[in-house]
């Protein structure tokens, strides 16, 4: 009768524990994936060397970031490239403003490196699909923390093998993401800070994605944003994309 | 007499100065690009450039676009075309000159309306078709099959993009130098699932005969591009196949081609064309000259009918890549092998380094030329 009752409360911590995580994940997403965002956002690489560039674009994000197009003003030798990423960075589309060019990015792209910096195409796919694609586990939380690991499913096509998702149990809103290569050797980690409360939604003005294996960083800075915004229904087209 | 560039210099400058007080969006580059041949003796050659790009938004609807390009060329400007083509020793004095350009490249005007689609009228940059290096479906703007990636001249045409459902029309007319008729493309894309597809009508005009200018054959063909991936690889076809034809009757035009980014982030590119309308070879024998012609003239996208590019790039850091390349021709078995260093020492500055180097026998395509270094360096502003 004990090891019956004892089972029954493994089962059922178990099963809690795992609800929860779902259910955190959830709430994260609900405060992260707005329907539509608009963003102009200012961003600095530095190198290993600790050689600084700068760059600014919009970021034109909608379907709860199903969708995402950015499009570079500043430095001038990227003034007017974009990118598109539909369907969670599924297909990707660039657009060359020099050649006036578009030309389509294959999935075995999408680890690598936008423009130099330390965030991947991937990384622009945001959490709303992570449910699904990824196995998640909720870990011994941190102080006022909750802690979820996220490992993909065998038949997710991504770079990463392990994510480790610090979450506020203040308002769910992402605190830090830890990333880890097919090697479970932890390779990037994304800060976010400076969270202020835009249109009822929080928002982090700074990120900042540090490359271990690289010893560079990109830091990005929230130059304006808005959550007001509605796109015609083909603004995430190849067409949008050349303007 | 040739323009100094003084010259050109004030004329732009005063044309820039016009523009400026409209509150024009400026930019555009510096390019500045050294060849080298070191073959038996040396010889430089290369050339300035200067892009200025203006643009303006009239008002949500309506927008003006603007590229004024000035080019002076320096050392060697005129190359004899025997030493770049096998052709008959009769025609040894045939040559092409460089000549220093100011000119408008780009002036058109963008129209955007939610009931009319987009109408863009005047000359502008037109890039069609799915492939890399060859694009069957590109009457208007035929790269250079050394530099693909290069910008294209803009081409003086009317160009309506209409949206419907998930499609989109693209029609383009393209007015020809006699004024009797026009080259046109009507092409319909699509989507369906990770691939984009065009379906296209393409009606060319070609002037083929030298001795008698302006008389033109005309080619009516039907176009099919896709692009898409198939298990993480990127792939893509396209075809021109030419139902009526006055000078190529039943021509088959078509390049597919497969890239893949390795987890190393190595970059692969294979890509494979084929063109009816391209010479064939016969060993020891020299190339038609008016097929070497109507190549330099960009009638035709190859000299010969198959051709492989294979490209590999794999980046340094953030700012430096190297890359190899190899465009062979199937035909005579001649080959050109490239190493490349591309980089960006400083924010705005892009440098380039290539090395060429040409395999073959000396009466084929790529055999008969001599290795060669180019430097280029782009400053944008």
């Amino acid at each position: 009768m004990k090891s019956l009752i004892l089972s029954l409360f493994i089962t059922q911590f178990i099963f809690c524990q795992d609800l929860t995580a779902s259910a955190i994940l959830d709430s994260m997403n609900r405060v992260m994936t707005p329907e539509n965002v608009k963003s102009t956002i200012r961003q600095i690489i530095t190198t290993s060397r600790g050689n600084e560039r700068e760059f600014e674009y919009e970021m034109f994000s909608g379907s709860k970031g199903k969708n995402v197009l950015l499009r570079y003003t500043k430095p001038n030798v990227v003034k007017g490239n974009a990118i598109l990423m539909k369907n969670h960075s599924d297909d990707i589309w660039i657009y060359f403003q020099r050649t006036r060019r578009v030309r389509k990015l294959a999935s075995s792209s999408k680890n690598q490196k936008v423009e130099g910096s330390d965030f991947s195409y991937e990384d622009f796919s945001g959490g709303d699909t992570w449910k699904e694609d990824y196995d998640i586990k909720r870990l011994l939380d941190e102080d006022d923390k909750y802690i979820l690991e996220l490992i993909p499913k065998s038949d997710v096509s991504t770079s990463y093998g392990k994510m480790i998702v610090v979450i506020r149990k203040s308002d769910y809103y992402p605190d830090i993401i830890r990333y880890f290569d097919k090697n479970i050797v932890h390779e990037k980690t994304l800060t976010m800070e400076d969270i202020r409360n835009i249109e009822g939604y929080p928002t982090a003005m700074k990120m900042t994605m540090v490359n271990h294996l690289e010893d560079s960083e990109t830091r990005m800075e929230i130059v304006n944003s808005t959550y007001n915004i509605s796109y015609p229904d083909d603004y995430f087209t190849e067409r949008y994309l050349r303007e | 007499m040739r323009a100094t560039f003084p010259t050109y210099t004030i004329g732009i400058i005063l044309f820039i100065q016009s523009f400026l007080i409209g509150q024009w969006n400026t930019g555009g580059y510096v390019e500045m690009e050294a060849d080298i041949t070191p073959a038996n003796t040396f010889t430089y050659y290369g050339y300035y450039k200067l892009r200025f790009d203006l643009e303006k938004e009239i008002n949500r609807q309506i927008e003006v676009n603007c590229s004024i390009l000035a080019k002076q060329y320096w050392g060697q400007d005129e190359f004899l075309i025997k030493d770049y083509f096998p052709i008959n020793p009769d025609y040894e004095f045939l040559s092409f000159t460089m000549n220093d350009t100011l000119y408008i490249d780009d002036l058109f005007l963008v129209w955007r309306t939610e009931s009319l689609g987009e109408l863009i009228i005047g000359r502008q940059p037109i890039s069609l078709g799915s492939a890399y290096v060859w694009n069957p479906t590109d009457i208007f703007s035929p790269k250079d099959n050394f530099d693909p990636t290069y910008e294209l001249q803009g081409v003086t045409a009317l160009r309506w993009l209409y949206p419907i459902r998930s499609f989109e029309l693209d029609g383009i007319i393209q007015p020809i130098q006699n004024g009797n008729d026009a080259n046109m493309y009507l092409g319909l894309k699509g989507n369906l699932q990770h691939f984009d597809y065009t379906i296209s009508v393409i009606n060319r005009n070609y002037e083929y005969n030298y001795a008698q200018p302006y008389q033109y054959y005309k080619d009516t063909s039907i176009g099919f591009s896709v692009v898409g991936e198939i298990l993480t690889a990127g792939v893509w076809f396209e075809s021109n196949l030419v139902v009526r034809g006055d000078h190529y009757p039943d021509n088959r035009e078509w390049a597919f081609g497969i890239d893949y980014t390795t987890p190393q982030s190595l970059y692969l590119l294979l890509e494979a064309y084929h063109n009816d309308a391209g010479a064939g070879y016969t060993p020891g024998q020299y190339y038609p000259v008016s097929q070497v012609l109507d190549y330099l003239d960009g009638k035709i996208r190859t000299l010969c009918e198959d051709y492989i590019m294979l490209m590999s790039r794999y980046p340094l850091n953030q700012w430096w890549s190297i890359g190899a390349w190899t465009l062979r021709n199937m035909n005579d078995k001649s080959e050109i092998f490239s190493l490349q260093l591309t980089g960006s020492p400083l924010q705005d500055i892009a440098v380039d380094v290539s090395i060429f180097s040409f395999l073959g026998s000396g009466k084929t395509e790529f055999g008969i030329q001599e290795s060669w270094i180019r430097a280029r360096l782009n400053v944008f502003f």
